[in-house]
């Protein structure tokens, strides 16, 4: 067992290395220069040739690639992500303030979305009929909607017409609760639109999978209700799958963000990458990739020996 | 066999089916249907509302909305099918060859190469093959290729695992057929089915993914268009000029939905298992 | 077998749901974090078109910084509301001859961490933009000083090898900071001034808070308690943010938002024309070495479209160079080309491409209004033979391929540093950068222009400048376009902001020290 777990953890730390050295790689093939753009901002006179190896020298990127690479490497390994080249501020401070933030968007969106996409999906499977057709085509249409046009469009009602809730940024919690929560609900919705619509249409699948089984005629015919088979025996055994669904959901919707994070000037954890690689930001853009990899891989792990634990075949 | 086509498609399916046929003639046919030239700009006429000299209306640079969905329609389905071409070769033979040999292939297909790909941020993929390429079709064919690639690589491995054992390879083996053959000429069919329903959801995954990356100014390069490009150039005037977003918008739902139901119908037709419609 | 499969599916499903829970810890952390500053409702909520970097005194970097420089250092000299140039820490000065400038200094000037600013300050920072190692930006400027003696805590003389009529204007510069000793090197952020506001506060990302300097020259004038900027990199999030009442101001209103801002009820829209556009040449190789294909290029922009197509025509068209509002200079510079296909036609066939040929356009992807512009310079280029493929990389690309001349044609928005037309020695003289012709240079534009900057009478900085623009039309140094309206919107609560006009719209921080909020 620990021979595997260990294996496992050694497997792990090899992925996120692998990780670490092909996004330094990248990023350093990447065209751009990220002295000249700290000094041009698109709108202002040209920096000097002086000025930009200066900055260069300070940002330490006059160094040789393999320099930099160990010296990002050992920082990396004992967890020191260097300084972000805009700001100067430390990059594990900027993804501890980010990733919070982006995790709580998620959270919510995924929250809205099982909430709303369960019941419906099961009461569409129940149903059938016409309700079930207007559930399709419904959801079909969540599935489909660019959640940046969603989200204008919420912006443009809410905000701009209705003036009912805010139209974007963000607000911490300890400083101001009630708009904390107000600038979340948009951005969550919108996030939540599709999810909801792909969580319906696999609740109702598994709900009518489940309704096909003999056992649900069985339960009948021992004299049971029709809504009792259906509260206290397909709902649960359906979850099952569903519960899958939200799990890859919400994966993804840690990807997607950034739409979101832009359409309503959101200063999360997505928004964050964008930026730092369009000003190329390396030592950001390092930090977030790391941190994205760590989660992914450790969280695999965990779970690997955790079936490792529950299941002794897996442990070959 | 019948019983099971006529299970599939429902009117809803055959609709999409059309749509989609449609869309393919149109988009052959494109410089004999379009209006007028999708790049010849007005600027006089910007932002004209549909009326009878556009019958979609004009965008920013006064150029014809219909003409540029058709020919939008090209590039769309160029990157989305592209793309799910790249994915589906790639995703499939990781998968094959993971799922079949085992052992340290498993390691470097499913591990390495699967999982390092889960394990970066999606966007940072994708904006990393822009910047390094510059953005394009070709660029967005690739690296959305590569982006979908593991959905695939996880189907084809799942499929090899339950198949590998079965009566009729071990046959193939006892008759001495070689690696080659077993995996392409024997597993590959049978294993296809599942793949085949994950092409025409991955198509639509991928028309919705290209137009947010237009969003983001990772799209293809003007002023050649794209409906995503053009949803997001539309985004900008939604108060004040909406159809310039409507347009292109109602074309990418139609169509992301087109697939959808035609991916529910494969589904439906291929999977006997499958008994969730009415 | 097939439960292996969905085991790697739950694999994938597994860690998410400890993702959920951390989701919920984390939301729990930050409603015990909790921010440092308060916002108080006397301050003015502004929203910032970018976070700005490190502050660089010296280093001019970008106009979103340049705004926080504005609030929180001061020069010699600053902008008054209509845009003159006046004392700021100078109290006044005198200039005996063109080269020598007397600045006398305002008593118990104070930095904000409580330290006196006195003439060695003055002394030391001067010396230290001045000096080229320092990568500062306003070289051009301070390179003409030979000497500044202290003669007193409030007394700095300052001598220059030639007259330079644009030097006042340089010390109004926003980086053009007076600083203390402490902050001249490259390593200290510079956030200790002299200037209205003090920060307070930082949330990267999020924001920034300004507080009241009550030690500032002018503290018992400037009326807002504090500033709290917010950052909204995203035009529509930014007016939106204004419409809707999240903020009382925001700078930079992007063109397509004009109208929907200024019709808002209870919201003004202040535009003024400031950068210009051009399309500048990769001039080492190829046609475009060739000065005629240039001018045939300057002739064969539709102004009026380009400008239509970009900026809403929030704008004017500019056929020449832009000047500044100085009524002896009144018509000088104006009007080098115009929109002639014809002319364009002919000019390329005498150069030899009476068929046309193939060239780059270099735009960028990441600002609509130059990838608009760039489509309507395609056009008119298409239109006389010159078959234009387009390349949009993002701005970083854009900046990179700029400065490496890979490109035929680019285009291009700039503003001088200075109004002065000393701003134009940066594109024909000097190193390439990516904003300027590539591998261009003319020494006799280069000359003239120098005659006008160093002249101390009227009548021969005119014949300066008319010398120096009758090269310019047939060299072609760049061909203009158009200038874009800069905006800056807020609410009528807000009294007393104005946006400055020309290159100095970027400044209109100065006039901050005016402004009142009413609510």
């Amino acid at each position: 067992m620990y021979s595997y777990v260990l294996r496992r953890i050694g497997v792990g730390v090899g992925l996120v290395l692998l990780v670490l050295t092909l996004i330094f790689l990248a990023l350093h093939l990447v065209p751009g220069d990220p002295a000249m753009l700290l000094l041009s901002q698109g709108d202002g006179a040209s920096a000097t040739p002086e000025a930009v190896a200066r900055v260069r020298a300070q940002l330490g990127l006059d160094e040789p690639l393999l320099t930099q690479y160990w010296q990002f490497l050992s920082g990396a390994l004992t967890g020191d992500l260097g300084q972000s080249f805009r700001n100067g501020q430390e990059v594990s401070t900027a993804i501890g303030e980010r990733l919070p933030r982006t995790l709580e968007l998620v959270g919510l969106a995924t929250l809205i979305a099982v909430v709303v996409g369960v019941p419906w999906g099961a009461l569409a499977a129940r149903k059938g009929g016409w309700f079930d057709s207007v559930t399709s085509v419904l959801t079909s249409i969540g599935v489909a909607l660019p959640v940046f046009v969603f989200g204008s469009v919420l912006i443009l009602v809410f905000s701009l017409r209705l003036g009912l809730l805010p139209a974007g940024g963000y607000a911490e919690w300890g400083v101001d609760p009630n708009r904390h929560t107000q600038i979340l609900v948009l951005p969550a919705v919108a996030l939540a639109v599709g999810f909801a619509s792909t969580v319906a249409r696999m609740t109702r699948s598994a709900v009518l999978e489940m309704l096909h089984q003999d056992w649900v005629r069985t339960a009948r015919s021992l004299g049971l209700s029709r809504r009792a088979v259906f509260r206290r025996y397909v709902l649960r055994n359906s979850l099952t799958p569903v519960v899958t669904t939200v799990g890859i959901g919400v994966g993804t919707l840690l990807g997607s963000t950034v739409l979101v994070e832009r359409v309503f000037n959101y200063p999360g954890l997505s928004s964050l990458l964008v930026e730092s690689v369009t000003a190329r930001d390396y030592p950001v853009v390092q930090g977030v990739v790391i941190t994205i990899a760590v989660l992914f891989v450790s969280i695999n792990i965990l779970v690997d020996v955790l079936y490792g634990v529950l299941d002794p075949r897996v442990r070959r | 066999m019948r019983r099971r086509l006529a299970h599939a498609l429902t009117p809803l399916r055959v609709v999409a089916l059309a749509y989609v046929g449609l869309m393919v003639v149109v988009l052959l046919a494109a410089p004999l249907v379009s209006p007028s030239d999708p790049l010849a700009q007005d600027v006089a006429n910007r932002l004209a509302g549909p009326g009878a000299a556009h019958l979609l209306g004009t965008d920013e640079l006064g150029r014809d909305i219909l003409s540029r969905v058709i020919y939008g329609a090209r590039v769309e389905l160029l990157i989305a099918l592209g793309a799910t071409v790249v994915a589906m070769v790639l995703g499939t033979v990781l998968g094959l060859l993971g799922g079949y040999f085992g052992g340290i292939v498993e390691v470097v297909t499913m591990r390495v190469v699967v999982d390092v790909l889960l394990a970066f941020p999606p966007i940072i993929l994708v904006l990393l093959a822009v910047t390094l390429r510059g953005p394009g079709t070709g660029t967005l064919i690739v690296a959305m290729g590569v982006l979908f690639a593991p959905t695939f690589a996880r189907i084809a491995y799942g499929q090899v695992i339950s198949v590998k054992r079965l009566e009729f390879v071990e046959a193939a083996t006892a008759f001495g057929a070689p690696t080659r053959t077993r995996l392409f000429g024997v597993i590959l069919p049978n294993i296809s089915a599942p793949l085949i329903v994950q092409v025409s959801l991955t198509i639509a995954t991928a028309i919705l993914l290209e137009s947010g990356l237009s969003y983001l100014g990772l799209g293809v390069v003007p002023p050649t268009p794209s409906w995503g490009s053009m949803v997001a150039q539309g985004q900008r005037y939604l108060s004040t000029d909406p159809h310039v977003l409507l347009v292109p918008g109602a074309f990418v739902v139609l169509t992301i939905l087109a697939f959808g139901l035609v991916g529910d119908a494969l589904r439906s037709g291929l999977d006997p298992k499958s008994r969730n419609d009415r | 077998m097939r439960t292996t499969f969905t085991s790697r599916l739950r694999a994938v499903a597994r860690p998410t749901a400890a993702l959920t829970a951390a989701a919920v810890a984390s939301m729990t952390l930050a409603a015990c974090g909790g921010g440092s500053s308060a916002a108080s409702t006397d301050n003015l909520r502004f929203g910032l078109s970018a976070e700005p970097v490190t502050l660089t005194t010296g280093v001019w970097q970008g106009s979103a910084t340049n705004f926080v420089m504005t609030l929180i250092h001061r020069g010699l000299m600053t902008l008054d509301e209509s845009g003159e140039l006046v004392p700021g820490l100078a109290e006044s000065f005198e200039t005996p001859d063109p080269t020598t400038y007397v600045f006398t200094l305002r008593d118990d000037l104070t930095f904000s961490d409580g330290s006196p600013l006195t003439g060695e300050n003055v002394k030391s920072s001067l010396e230290y933009y001045a000096n080229p190692d320092a990568g500062s930006t306003l070289i051009a400027g301070l390179s003409d000083i030979s000497d500044i003696t202290v003669d007193s805590d409030t007394q700095v003389t300052i001598t220059l090898a030639e007259p330079n009529n644009a030097f006042l204007e340089y010390l109004a510069v926003p980086t053009a900071a007076i600083v203390p000793e402490a902050s001249l090197n490259a390593e200290t952020p510079n956030t200790v001034g002299a200037g209205p506001f003090v920060l307070e506060d930082q949330q990267e990302g999020v924001g920034m808070t300004l507080d009241k300097f009550d030690d500032f020259y002018g503290a018992e004038d400037v009326e807002l308690e504090g500033i709290d900027v917010s950052y909204y990199a995203d035009g529509d999030a930014r007016a939106n943010a204004l419409v809707s009442g999240d903020v009382d101001m925001i700078d930079y209103v992007t063109w397509e938002n004009f109208d929907r801002v200024g019709s808002t009820d209870g919201v003004e829209l202040a535009a003024q024309p400031g950068p210009f556009q051009y399309v500048q040449f990769n001039t080492t190789e190829g046609p475009f070495a060739d000065p005629q294909v240039r001018e045939a290029v300057a002739y064969a922009i539709n102004r009026e479209n380009a400008l239509t197509a970009a900026f809403q025509s929030n704008g004017e068209e500019l056929a020449g160079v832009v000047m500044p509002d100085d009524a002896a200079l009144e018509g000088v510079g104006d009007d080098l080309w115009s929109y002639d296909p014809d002319r364009a036609q002919e000019l390329l066939a005498e150069a030899g491409y009476p068929d046309g040929f193939e060239a780059t356009l270099l735009a960028t992807s990441q600002y609509t209004f130059l990838q608009d512009t760039a489509l309507s310079v395609q056009q008119d280029l298409q239109a006389i033979g010159i078959d234009v493929t387009l390349d949009a990389p993002d701005w970083s690309g854009r900046l990179e391929k700029g400065a490496a001349g890979d490109y035929d044609l680019a285009v291009s928005g700039d503003v001088g540093i200075v109004t002065n037309p000393s701003y134009l020695l940066g594109f024909v003289e000097g190193p390439d950068n990516f904003n300027r012709s590539f591998g261009y240079s003319s020494p006799e534009i280069t000359e003239a222009l120098t005659a006008g900057l160093r002249a101390t009478d009227d009548e021969s900085r005119v014949a300066a400048y008319e010398e120096a623009f009758d090269l310019f039309a047939t060299d072609v140094p760049f061909a203009s376009i158009d200038t874009r309206d800069q905006a800056w919107a807020y609410s009528d609560d807000v009294e007393g902001f104005t946006n400055l006009s020309g290159f100095h719209t970027f400044f209109s921080g100065y006039t901050l020290v005016n402004t009142s909020i009413e609510r």
